[in-house]
């Protein structure tokens, strides 16, 4: 009997040995592709102005640039394999000894008025090419030509849309007779075609956007039809102009966020006495449904629930989870303004911050997993940027208003990138407010309000495809 | 008496009177005027309804695509229809782009005319193609979970097995193996232990080198791979893909951080390697 338990033993302890060993390897470390970027030749056999394609070079490396997601081989190290004649193969082992991951070959000719660009992008190492097409579009506007492109581009890698085909809109000081008035500006997300919404020579608040991107609203001081002066919602209609009353009830009407599903809006109102937040039907109209009034947040490190501090309660500033069922909003209720989240449903929400002086303009990320906020330290005074995860982890700081000679900056109202790799928002480093676009690692950070404008409040639509 | 009173009065117009309408009417215009300064001033003292900006923005895309030929230009041309939707244009648009014949022959539609007909067909791919990356999403899920199920059942075997060699070996191999058993753990001696530090040191030698596009950060891709290593250098004898993450770039980064981790550690007992060694590859949060 012994004999065979140690014959058992000895077939199992084999057994053992054979078993295959299992480990788990976590991603965390991420890499900018090796793009090879080369210059924009003219299609064979056309001829074109040397200055526009040296614009349309200059446009091509801005946008891939901005897109932050690639190492570029530098020009010199493939300048024998960029020729125009090659344009619609690529020789996949020469490219690979170069060290490029990908390959973009870029010619371009005119035709009458028209700019037709043709794009070829290969995967080196898949050896294939992932698309290659023809754009055309008037000369005048060949940038669009270089976003379409470069939007391609991202969609195909990355399964991301809209870093070029969507706008920001944001307020910037009139030049009418008031001079503190505030209009609402849309720009693209690379500081081009600016235009000027509004000129209703009066104070505009905190413009958002629908989800569909064919509204913003926006808060306004105006005399309403009883003759009364106060705030007013409105929206703006971008396809027809057409504008109409949201809400004009006592006292704010303002911070207005569109639901990702766009059946209602979260505002802040304060008709009944304090500024709350309620949601308000997307068409405007019926009573206002109080949101942040009876939530009840849990009580940190600990059961139950907080106790309302109702003397300084105030809450701001809300900001939908992508998937609708949260709202991130801004709440004086402990004391310093601080971050919370809350379920639109149970109304049970969450203390985010706990620290600074004074925490505001939330915004969820597109992806659901981050929300950037401004918040202003006790020791430094100004307001910059922080991110922090949905449940309270990973505070990080993203900007820093340091300056020389002690003097500091703030950074506010950031507003996410539909991709969520970049972020807009207001910042007074020149002097004057200027709305920035940045990517998340702060590598690419370019102005985008016009020069010598005092800009803010920035909002970045969704893609519009 | 009323006949006298028109008589002398009706044409005679006293002086106050007519300096008072006089006054009067010159004032009208100053009315409007200081009404109009004060409006400009911001300063509404009667109703004010402010004329609606009609600003009418220019919808964004409006670049009209083709796909490009997969041959040569001069070889056979088919034409693929890839067009990013074209937006209905608001009025007052400065250009509108016309149809363009290109040199090979493919036309670019008229605009106005397969706008509507280009999105709806947009549309009806955007449902299609969400269906179709839900059900796939699923499917994924549904492979994953079977793989992880299968790996986990694996495990616990294992577990099970090492249990009962380690009490067949304290029965049966007590005098040899004793003093080498580590104290009070079920899954233990010196094999379980060695195995644990030596898988320690390959999932860092591997997750030094494993450094997918940034792109790939948020898609939470998930691949296994078994690796096959030469007992006496380290170096990779075999490795294959047992589980795709559906994505060609992730999977080669997995096969790179492999190959560029070599030489990788060797085990002391080399019975280890015998049946090759399991790696997932998984997103930072589960």
């Amino acid at each position: 009997m012994k004999r065979i338990i140690l014959l058992i033993s000895i077939v199992l302890y084999s057994v053992n040995l054979h078993a295959a060993m299992y480990i788990s390897v976590t991603a965390s470390n991420f890499k900018k592709a090796k793009l090879a970027l080369g210059h924009v030749h003219p299609l064979p056999g056309a001829t074109i102005d040397p200055k526009l394609l040296e614009d349309i070079d200059t446009q091509v490396h801005s946008d891939m640039e901005l897109a932050n997601l690639f190492e570029f081989i530098p020009q010199s190290n493939f300048a024998d394999m960029d020729q125009a004649k090659d344009l619609y193969a690529a020789k996949y082992e020469e490219w690979a000894a170069k060290g490029a991951a990908f390959v973009i070959k870029l010619g371009v000719k005119t035709e009458g008025t028209k700019l037709v660009m043709e794009a070829l992008l290969f995967d080196i190492p898949g050896q294939k090419k992932i698309f290659g097409t023809r754009y055309s579009y008037p000369v005048a506007q060949y940038y669009r030509v270089v976003h379409a492109l470069t939007e391609d581009v991202l969609k195909e890698l990355s399964g991301e849309k809209g870093l070029f085909f969507s706008r920001i809109a944001m307020v910037c000081r009139g030049t009418g007779v008031r001079k503190n008035s505030k209009e609402v500006f849309v720009v693209d997300p690379d500081g081009r075609n600016l235009t000027q919404l509004t000129s209703d020579n009066t104070l505009t608040l905190s413009p958002s956007w629908s989800p569909d991107s064919k509204y913003l609203l926006y808060t306004q001081y105006t005399t309403a039809r009883n003759g009364k002066k106060g705030t007013m919602l409105k929206r703006h209609s971008l396809a027809t102009g057409d504008r109409k009353p949201m809400s004009s009830r006592d006292g704010m009407n303002s911070g207005a966020a569109w639901s990702p599903k766009g059946d209602r809006v979260a505002m802040t109102l304060s008709f009944n006495g304090r500024p709350e937040i309620y949601f308000i039907g997307s068409a405007g109209g019926g009573e206002p449904d109080p949101f942040s009034r009876n939530l009840q947040i849990r009580r940190v490190g600990g059961e139950g629930f907080q106790t309302l501090f109702a003397a300084t309660l105030f809450d701001v500033e809300p900001s939908w989870s992508p998937d609708g069922s949260k709202i991130v909003f801004s709440s004086a209720r402990t004391g310093n303004p601080m971050i919370f989240t809350a379920d639109v449903n149970t109304k049970i929400g969450n203390q985010l911050t706990f620290a600074g002086k004074y925490n505001a303009t939330p915004a969820w990320s597109p992806k659901g997993d981050k929300i950037v906020f401004a918040a202003q330290r006790v020791a430094e005074g100004n307001f910059d940027l922080y991110l922090i995860d949905p449940d309270g982890n990973n505070l990080t700081r993203l900007t820093s208003g340091e300056r020389a000679v002690g003097r500091r900056v703030n950074t506010e109202n950031p507003s996410w990138a539909p991709t969520g790799r970049h972020m807009t928002f207001s910042n007074n480093d020149g002097g004057n407010y200027a709305v920035y676009v940045m990517s998340l690692d702060g590598a690419v950070k370019r102005k985008v309000s016009p020069e010598g404008r005092e800009c803010t409040e920035p909002s970045w639509s969704n893609f519009e495809g | 008496m009323a006949s006298n009173v028109m008589d002398q009065d009706f044409f005679a117009i006293p002086s106050r009177a007519l300096v008072f309408s006089l006054v009067l009417h010159i004032s009208i215009p100053f009315v409007f005027i200081t009404l109009h300064s004060l409006d400009k001033w911001g300063l509404f003292p009667f109703l004010h309804h402010s004329e609606p900006s009609k600003q009418v923005y220019q919808n964004f895309i409006q670049v009209d695509v083709v796909a490009l030929p997969d041959a040569l230009p001069n070889e056979e041309k088919k034409a693929v229809d890839m067009s990013l939707p074209i937006m209905p244009k608001p009025g007052g648009t400065p250009e509108i782009p016309t149809p363009v014949h290109s040199n090979d022959g493919m036309t670019v539609p008229d605009e106005a005319a397969t706008a509507a007909a280009n999105l709806a067909k947009r549309k009806h791919l955007d449902a299609q193609e969400a269906a179709d990356k839900a059900h796939k999403e699923k499917l994924r899920k549904a492979e994953e979970d079977k793989i992880l199920k299968h790996l986990k059942e694996e495990a616990d075997r294992e577990a099970a097995l090492k249990s009962i060699v380690a009490k067949g070996k304290q029965k049966g191999r007590q005098q040899v193996a004793g003093n080498l058993l580590s104290k009070g753990a079920s899954i233990s001696g010196m094999i379980g232990t060695s195995k644990d530090q030596y898988g320690a040191l390959v999932t860092q030698a591997i997750h030094e080198h494993f450094n997918p596009y940034m792109w790939l950060q948020k898609r939470k891709l998930f691949a296994v791979v078994r690796m096959d290593l030469f007992p006496t250098t380290g170096r990779v004898r075999a490795k294959k893909i047992l589980k795709s993450s559906g994505d060609s770039s992730y999977d080669s980064a997995v096969l790179q951080a492999i190959d560029e981790s070599q030489p990788l550690p060797i085990p002391a007992d080399s019975s280890i390697l015998e049946d090759g060694i399991t790696i997932e590859f998984r997103p930072e949060k589960p």
